[in-house]
Parts: C-alpha cells; sequence; structure tokens
C-alpha cells in the first residue's frame, strides 16, 4: 500500500532542514546525508506508525535524532571531526556578518555539549516548539529550556573569551610587525 | 553627636557598592544582550546555509523509488 503523494511530499519538504539539523549534530555531511537517506528509509517502512495530521516534520527529527544517537553510540571513539568538516559545508561566505565573527560562532558551537547544542538548534534554527522539542529528544520541556539557556550562556562566554583572546596575541603581533621596522 | 554619621555611614557604603556594581552588571546584561542577538544571528546563518542548498537529488530519487515499490540498496547492515 503506498502512501498520498502528500506524504512523499512532505517528507521530501522536511529534507533541508533535516539535513541542517543532521549536519549540527554530527559535524560531517557525508555522514548528515547518510543519516537523512535512514531516516526516510524508516519513516517509509514504519509509516502506519505515523498519525495523520500530526507534525511529520517532528515526527522525521525525532526518528534521525534516534538513529543518530544509537549511532553514536556505537562510534564514540571517531567522533572528533566536527570542526573542519563543518567549515566544509560552509564554503560560501555569508554576506552579513565578517567571516572573523562567523568563525568565532562556528568554534563556540562545536564546543557546546552535544545535548545543549541539539536543544539551542531545534528550538533557536529549525523553530520548533520548547514542547515539541522535548518530545523530539525524549525529554521534558523544563529540560529543553535549561539546556537552551545553557547552550546560550555558554555560546555568549566562548565568544567574548575568544574575542579577547583574538585581539590580545593579535595586537601584540602586529606590533612586533610594524614596530620591528620593515626587516 | 556623631549621630550624622550614623545613617550617612553605612548608607553612603552601601550606595557606593550598588553604584559601584550596578554600572558593571548592566554592562555585562547589554553586552550579553547583543552576543545574543549576535547568536541568533549567526546561528540562523549558519543553519540556513544548509537549508538553502534545497533537496539533494539522492533524496528526490530515493522517494520515486519507495513510491514505486522498488528496492532501495540500503548502504548500512550489509556488513562489507
Amino acid at each position: 500500500m503506498n502512501p498520498p503523494p502528500s506524504v512523499s511530499e512532505a517528507m521530501l519538504g522536511a529534507v533541508p532542514s533535516l539535513r541542517a539539523f543532521a549536519i549540527s549534530l554530527s559535524g560531517n555531511v557525508d555522514r548528515a546525508d547518510d543519516l537523512v537517506q535512514e531516516t526516510l528509509l524508516r519513516a517509509w517502512a514504519n509509516l502506519n506508525s505515523f498519525e495523520p495530521g500530526t507534525n511529520m516534520s517532528a515526527w522525521l527529527f525525532t526518528i534521525l535524532r534516534n538513529l543518530f544517537r544509537s549511532e553514536y553510540r556505537k562510534r564514540r571513539r571517531e567522533v572528533a571531526d566536527s570542526e573542519g568538516t563543518y567549515a566544509e559545508t560552509l564554503k560560501t561566505q555569508p554576506e552579513q556578518t565578517s567571516r572573523v565573527e562567523f568563525e568565532e560562532f562556528r568554534t563556540a558551537l562545536a564546543k557546546l555539549p552535544a545535548d545543549q547544542r541539539e536543544a539551542l538548534i531545534l528550538v533557536g534554527a529549525s523553530g520548533f516548539s520548547y514542547e515539541e522539542a522535548a518530545g523530539i529528544c525524549g525529554c521534558a520541556v523544563g529540560t529543553i529550556k535549561s539546556r537552551v539557556n545553557r547552550a546560550r550562556t555558554r555560546l555568549a562566554e566562548l565568544m567574548s573569551i575568544e574575542s579577547v583572546d583574538d585581539f590580545g596575541p593579535d595586537r601584540e603581533l602586529k606590533a612586533v610587525l610594524s614596530g620591528s621596522g620593515g626587516s | 553627636m556623631n549621630d550624622n554619621n550614623k545613617p550617612s555611614g553605612p548608607k553612603g557604603l552601601m550606595a557606593e557598592m550598588m553604584q559601584g556594581s550596578a554600572p558593571h552588571k548592566q554592562r555585562k546584561t547589554s553586552l550579553n544582550r547583543e552576543t545574543q542577538v549576535k547568536i541568533g544571528k549567526q546561528l540562523e546563518i549558519t543553519y540556513n546555509e544548509v537549508v538553502s542548498q534545497g533537496v539533494p537529488d539522492r533524496f528526490v530519487e530515493l522517494i520515486r523509488r519507495l513510491e514505486g515499490g522498488g528496492v532501495v540498496d540500503v548502504p548500512d547492515d550489509k556488513g562489507s
């Protein structure tokens, strides 16, 4: 029995944000795309457990997150590359902000504990409500709220620390370079 | 007759302490707010960067094959 076309369209429609979420979880585009594929296959095979009229996107996010979590536990050892590969994904330089600011943000985001990053992405970027995010992560609404708050605080700390760091050595270096007088 | 000093002493100290800490706190808060706006913006940019890539062909093909009832090779679980 095939699902109505609207179901497959809804699944395809969710793909771009599923990818964005998967990349933020895994830090790697190829793995993220594999995760999305696996998610779609699982979803298709379990369409009877989807309740029509409920949020398809949230359902798919839940499947993806669970897949990632079980895979993550298996592969814990080789999960260290979230920085470089994320940079690869985002080759296009965003116009509206400075490069430094963007780099700073990405680095800080990668340093967050996984559950905080996940909560922040779901609520702050994917546009889910706290309730939906709690459903996706299988935890209490209050837990999501505190994870988001801690994520924001930590990011703010990391970003201001990093900009201070940026200034210190950089300024010194510049002073050395310019102060020493052309060779 | 140092009565005058009694209230004004501690009060002055209190005021000084509060003045001393209040602007500090305020500065910290507004810095945070600025950073929070920055974080929100960066989060959006980072996320939308991927979203704007749309749906890669492989997923369109995957769904079409599933719709057609075709067998889909799952790269997983095959051992290899």
